[in-house]
């Protein structure tokens, strides 16, 4: 005797939940360009790695004798597995059946896939495809009775966001609670064409008036552009794969410290390019993200949203094989001047960088808060202060280098509130608390005016004043830590990130991660 | 597909880079446009064809102002 037919039972369910809401339903699901939930999950983690928990939760059918007639899984899958060797946890949704919407589902299920991963500190990976609130109206023929909107688990699901990474992926039109937790995470990318995000959907925007398609109304071009999510991918194995490298940079949770690589570039290498990269004519503009690679270890930096907040570029790489957070301003867009989305882009990596205690090299070109009509009408004060808010409330080890331009209160955010800070200057820095062209105006009014040759009087004036403006001078007067040969760059925030470590704290942070 | 090329920041259209009829690759910059004192190149997002220009060099760009129209 064994319990050998138990066993049997157990396996012929598990084979039932494996063909999740059935062939025509599969089909369907496919023909539209998107993988099932088990084939996402299969090319998201390690290989043979995903160990499911809950395989046979769901729906049986039993005849009156109770034998088992059929299975409809939960739409939620969810399971410990590996990504690059190390230890994950994976929940997705299964449009499927019902749509992925939580009327398919089971409550406890869900709850559980969005909570374990904060009890047992590991990172999450999110793959939503679905509402997964509400459901359908119908329901409410069900029930009986309405019911105040509330999801109890979500206090959780949102302070997770202090514990351990979280990645979300929008992989076909979520919308409510699904969109809520794709929003909810660290870092979040959709895939361009077969999925979009909305607050809700067509039919229901359809009734205020507005007639437009799901790609219309919340594609994955409108929310990388304003922030909603952090990236676009072409394919769902292009998601699969920034989650992976974004996870290589972070802790497993906030109670450990990220992880050193092995390092083959070395930290001393020089870039000889960078003495020239910077033009001397104050009005041209040179790209940032050559600089960048330049300047961390070769091929280690990860670049995140990319198509929004343009001035501020953000991402993740390593120095001599630390892992550290980038902020890095791009001359390209508005001269570097921070915008009120380049200023809710930054705190985002800024908070990322602070919880996960990831030290900071910005590498700063910022003539300032961006100026002008639009630019107050986008409230870039507020989010410009929030930034300043986040920088300088951030403890983390920060090391700037001083590129080019550093003005006004934007350029306060050269330095964290960190005493670890350092900064370290190129030759064609220039910083003040205003710029001198626009200074020289209102300060030397009266002279101008009252010159025979009002132009030449200002233009006298700037030149006495530029030649005041070397850094050289500043860093005689000890106002900046060193003033650096470009080209050494590399070496000095090696030596950062080497010093930077043991300074690192793991624990919870200090502020609430607010996504 | 048509599709317009916007200036990112408002300012002064300073220079066309491309005529009107040539074949531009994803990334090549098409126009300059002066904002914040400094001069910052407009780049094509994807290759196509230049159908038109919309603006005259000299004038005055607001934010997001269409600049040129491409096609594939």
């Amino acid at each position: 005797m064994s319990w050998k037919p138990e066993l049997d039972e157990l396996e012929r369910r598990r084979r039932l939940a494996l063909e999740l809401g059935g062939a025509d339903k599969v089909a369907r699901h496919k023909g539209q360009g998107k993988l099932t939930v088990r084939e996402r999950i299969a090319g998201l983690v390690d290989e043979g790695s995903f160990d499911e928990i809950g395989s046979i939760a769901g729906f049986p059918d039993y005849d009156a004798e109770g034998n088992l007639t059929g299975l409809t899984p939960a739409n939620v899958i969810c399971g410990r597995a590996r990504i690059d060797g190390r230890a994950v946890f994976v929940t997705g949704d299964d449009f499927t059946v019902r749509g992925g919407a939580n009327d398919g589902g089971l409550r406890d299920k869900f709850a559980y896939a969005e909570t374990f991963a904060r009890r047992w500190r590991v990172p999450l990976v999110r793959l939503v495809d679905g509402t997964g609130g509400g459901g359908s109206v119908k329901h409410l023929e069900t029930l009986g009775r309405t019911y105040l909107p509330d999801v109890p688990v979500f206090t959780e699901v949102l302070d997770a966001l202090c514990e351990v990474p979280i990645v979300a992926l929008g992989l076909g039109s979520v919308a409510g609670m699904g969109a809520a937790r794709v929003c909810a995470s660290h870092y979040s990318v959709m895939v361009r064409g077969t999925s979009q995000l909305f607050a809700a959907g067509p039919p229901v925007v359809a009734r205020t008036g507005q007639i437009l398609t799901k790609e219309e109304l919340g594609g994955s071009t409108i929310h990388a552009r304003n922030g909603t999510i952090d990236d676009e991918a072409e394919s769902e194995a292009e998601a699969f794969a920034r989650a992976r490298r974004f996870l290589s940079y972070l802790p497993a949770s906030v109670h450990e410290l990220a992880l050193r690589q092995a390092c083959s570039d070395a930290p001393d290498r020089m870039a000889e390019e960078l003495l020239s990269v910077v033009p001397r004519d104050a009005r041209k503009v040179y790209k940032m993200r050559p600089i960048v690679e330049a300047v961390v270890d070769a091929g280690s930096f990860f670049e995140v949203g990319k198509a929004w907040g343009k001035s501020v570029i953000t991402g993740l790489a390593r120095l001599d094989g630390w892992p550290v957070a980038i902020l890095a301003s791009d001359p390209y867009h508005y001269g570097g001047a921070w915008t009120a989305d380049a200023s809710r882009k930054a705190i985002r990596m800024v908070d990322l960088a602070q919880t996960f205690q990831l030290p900071v090299v910005h590498l700063v070109d910022i003539p300032g808060f961006l100026i002008g009509k639009e630019a107050e009408a986008s409230g870039v004060m507020r989010h410009g202060t929030q930034a300043l808010a986040a920088v300088r409330s951030s403890t983390v080890p920060w090391c700037a280098i001083m590129v080019r331009k550093a003005f006004g209160m934007a350029g306060l955010t050269q330095r964290n509130g960190s005493p670890a800070f350092l900064r370290y200057a190129w030759p064609s820095a220039q910083w003040g608390s205003l710029p001198i062209a626009g200074g020289v105006e209102a300060a030397y009014r009266a002279q101008i005016e009252a010159a025979s040759d009002p132009a030449a009087k200002r233009a006298g004036i700037e030149a006495g004043l530029e030649a005041l403006q070397s850094p050289l001078r500043t860093a005689e007067a000890f106002g900046v830590e060193e003033i650096i040969d470009p080209r050494q760059t590399r070496s000095y925030l090696c030596r950062f990130a080497n010093l930077a470590a043991p300074l690192r704290q793991p624990g919870r942070p200090h502020f609430g991660y607010r996504p | 597909m048509a599709r317009n090329i916007t200036s990112p920041p408002a300012g002064q259209l300073i220079a066309r880079l491309v005529q009107e009829g040539a074949t531009v690759a994803a990334d090549t910059e098409v126009a300059i446009v002066e904002s914040m004192k400094m001069h910052i190149p407009v780049s094509a997002e994807q290759a196509g064809r230049v159908a038109r220009w919309l603006v005259a060099e000299k004038s005055t760009i607001a934010e997001g102002e269409a600049l040129l129209v491409l096609e594939d």
